[in-house]
């Protein structure tokens, strides 16, 4: 329950510069907001509200107003009240965030059919993003699905600080990412799993696929296999001076952890959970994390991680 | 036309605005300081996360379940216990412009009477950070305590005459509205000397997803907050305000409240104090447009002290 010392967090009403549609109703949005893409740190999240139903005013004079304006402008469906997070994907220059999601119930459908120079009201940067302190030699990313996003800004801030970059990414069958082949054979699969991701090939990374539905040029199977695989590669002694770094869903991410554990790798997983307030005050985002003691106890997701050590999270203690 | 008075003196406390923040939803005064368009100094006054005897890890998750207009919550009381609000956090609460309401619960009456004791001035060396103590005889989501002394006027009383033995300060007794009639628990409270009385807590509810056929929230039942408990608050203000006014007493109304149109029918129906809650959550900029829009409205209407408009409805 501590309050550790945090960066400031921006509310912000941010104008939509561009939504790209991806593969398999995955969006990628970007959204201006110079505040936070100047401060933003690999691993933390903006909390995102949808516009659409409520863009208009939130404060009426009267109900007459209220009336009135819901007569000109009648609603869909209730709108939505809580923001929604997203690790932040990529920042730029010109003071831009963006945000890659799958479109998979109303508000990220939403979100997606948002026009540019649409409002989205926007909260952040959030949250305790990844240790890069001592950057390690090679970096292993690991993500599941829609987890690949709030890796790219890390593979980006690892490549900058000079760590060889593995990339190994699992989905369903879409990717959300533009994919080229390799010509250059990796050695802990066939030679056939060629398929890369251009984002992250072109940060010199060693990137790898693997879909559950077969797929040419990815590996049959998921992220969990990849390493696996990578891991059972490695020659007595290589394990020092890597680090995984981990994105995606929660049983993907306890066998990272346990792969992790037995290759003796120190690895940092950024969780999810669902959220109110994102700062850290209503309790609601809680897993079980161990504390100095020993014992386990409740942690919030928003602040009080996202990112924890895999080490330190209670796979077990979820049910 | 002068800046109107916003200033309230509710049974004691000094709040510089009736703009309370509810309990549970504003942690333990630090969380949302580093948003930068907020500020704790501009607040009437911030309630406390509740706080038991011993440390509580709550529910398991998930904890919310966003509704039509409103969310479910089953946080189930999670906080460090007593002695940790008094040695850790306390402390740190000076550095704020503000009050500080202390929330407290507890599975027994005596346990309600310890948590108050060591805030008291004689056991809590930073007892001049506690400004009031609200009891909190109305939490949904635990299983024992919580609104099963909010329900029985004679359990109600008995919580907040124990308080009353150890906790002279200003006491708020916050009350549950599933009830049959909240009138009976408001009028047990002001007997047993609650000097105010803070309504609604939330309305106790559950959401099913149909692919598992579980209910969504780790603790199967939840507690309704946000704008559509609003028009339900709004009435149990009116009918407390009603009883409550004979005996002096003012009431915090809150139960949704969003804007500052919100707030001012709470005040119509007869609240001296509003809190804000769960619209914290999707608008950090809330507290100061609330404060803002009320300020305007005053002028507009020419009224030049918020404590005209208290409970100033007409019924049709």
């Amino acid at each position: 329950m501590k309050t550790a010392q945090r960066n400031t967090i921006h509310h912000l009403a941010c104008d939509v510069l561009d939504v790209a549609k991806l593969e398999g109703e995955h969006f990628r949005l970007r959204f201006d907001a110079p505040a936070i893409a100047q401060s933003a740190q690999p691993g933390q999240f903006v909390n995102v509200r949808f516009p659409g139903p409520i863009a208009g005013p939130l404060a009426f004079d009267s109900y007459s107003d209220l009336i009135e304006y819901h007569r000109a402008n009648p609603p869909a469906a209730a709108p939505f009240l809580l923001a929604r997070p997203f690790g932040v994907h990529r920042v730029g220059a010109g003071g831009w965030v963006e945000i890659l999601f799958k479109a998979v119930g109303r508000g990220t459908r939403l979100l997606a059919e948002a026009a540019p120079g649409a409002r989205l009201d926007v909260l952040g940067p959030i949250g305790r993003p990844f240790d890069l302190a001592g950057p390690p030699d090679t970096a292993v990313l690991v993500a599941g699905g829609t987890g690949v996003a709030p890796l790219y800004l890390l593979a980006e801030r690892l490549h900058q600080a000079g760590s060889k970059l593995v990339v190994l990414i699992g989905t369903g069958y879409a990717v959300p990412m533009s994919l080229s082949d390799s010509e250059q054979a990796v050695h802990f699969l066939d030679e056939d799993v060629t398929a890369v991701a251009d984002e992250y090939a072109a940060l010199d990374a060693l990137v790898r696929i693997a879909t559950i539905e077969p797929r040419k040029g990815c590996l049959t199977g998921t992220a969990v296999d990849l390493l696996s695989r990578y891991l059972g590669k490695l020659k007595p002694g290589e394990s020092a001076g890597k680090a995984i770094f981990s994105c995606g869903p929660w049983a993907m991410q306890a066998k990272v952890a346990e792969l992790a554990r037995q290759a003796a790798i120190p690895c940092q997983v950024l969780l999810e959970e669902r959220m109110g307030c994102g700062l850290g005050a209503c309790m609601a985002c809680v897993c079980k994390i161990k504390q100095d003691s020993g014992d386990y106890k409740y942690k919030r997701v928003c602040v009080d991680g996202p990112v924890f050590r895999a080490e330190d999270v209670g796979w077990t203690q979820r049910e | 036309m002068t800046k109107p008075k916003l200033s309230v003196n509710l049974a004691g406390l000094e709040l510089k605005n009736p703009l309370i923040v509810a309990s549970g939803t504003f942690g333990f005064g630090e969380e949302y300081i580093n948003v930068a368009s907020f500020s704790n100094d501009e607040i009437g006054a911030i309630t406390l996360k509740g706080t038991t005897l011993e440390p509580r890890e709550g529910n398991r998750p998930p904890r919310v379940a966003e509704t039509a207009s409103g969310m479910l919550n089953s946080i189930g009381l999670h906080n460090p216990g007593v002695d940790a609000l008094v040695r850790d956090i306390l402390p740190r609460l000076a550095a704020f412009d503000t009050k500080f309401i202390a929330n407290i619960a507890g599975g027994t009456v005596e346990e309600y009477r310890e948590v108050a004791r060591r805030l008291a001035a004689g056991s809590n060396p930073h007892a001049a950070r506690v400004h009031a103590i609200e009891v909190n005889i109305s939490c949904p989501n635990v299983h024992r305590g919580g609104s099963e002394f909010g329900t029985e006027p004679a359990a109600a009383a008995d919580v907040i005459g124990a308080v009353r033995e150890v906790w002279a300060g200003p006491l708020i007794a916050k009350l549950t509205p599933n009830v049959g009639r909240i009138t009976l628990i408001a009028e047990a409270c002001i007997e047993a000397g609650a000097d105010a009385l803070s309504l609604i807590n939330t309305l106790k509810g559950m959401v099913i997803d149909t692919a598992t056929r579980r209910p969504v929230l780790g603790g199967n039942t939840g507690g309704l907050s946000g704008p559509a408990i609003k028009p339900v608050a709004i009435w149990m203000v009116h009918q407390v305000h009603q009883l409550a006014k004979k005996k002096n007493v003012p009431v915090i109304g809150m139960g949704g409240i969003a804007t500052a149109n919100d707030a001012l029918e709470f005040i119509i129906a007869g609240a001296s104090a509003f809190s804000v809650g769960t619209a914290l959550f999707w608008n950090p900029s809330v507290c100061r447009e609330i404060i803002g829009g009320i300020e305007e409205y005053m002028i507009r209407n020419k009224i030049g002290d918020v404590a005209e408009l208290v409970g100033s409805l007409r019924l049709n």
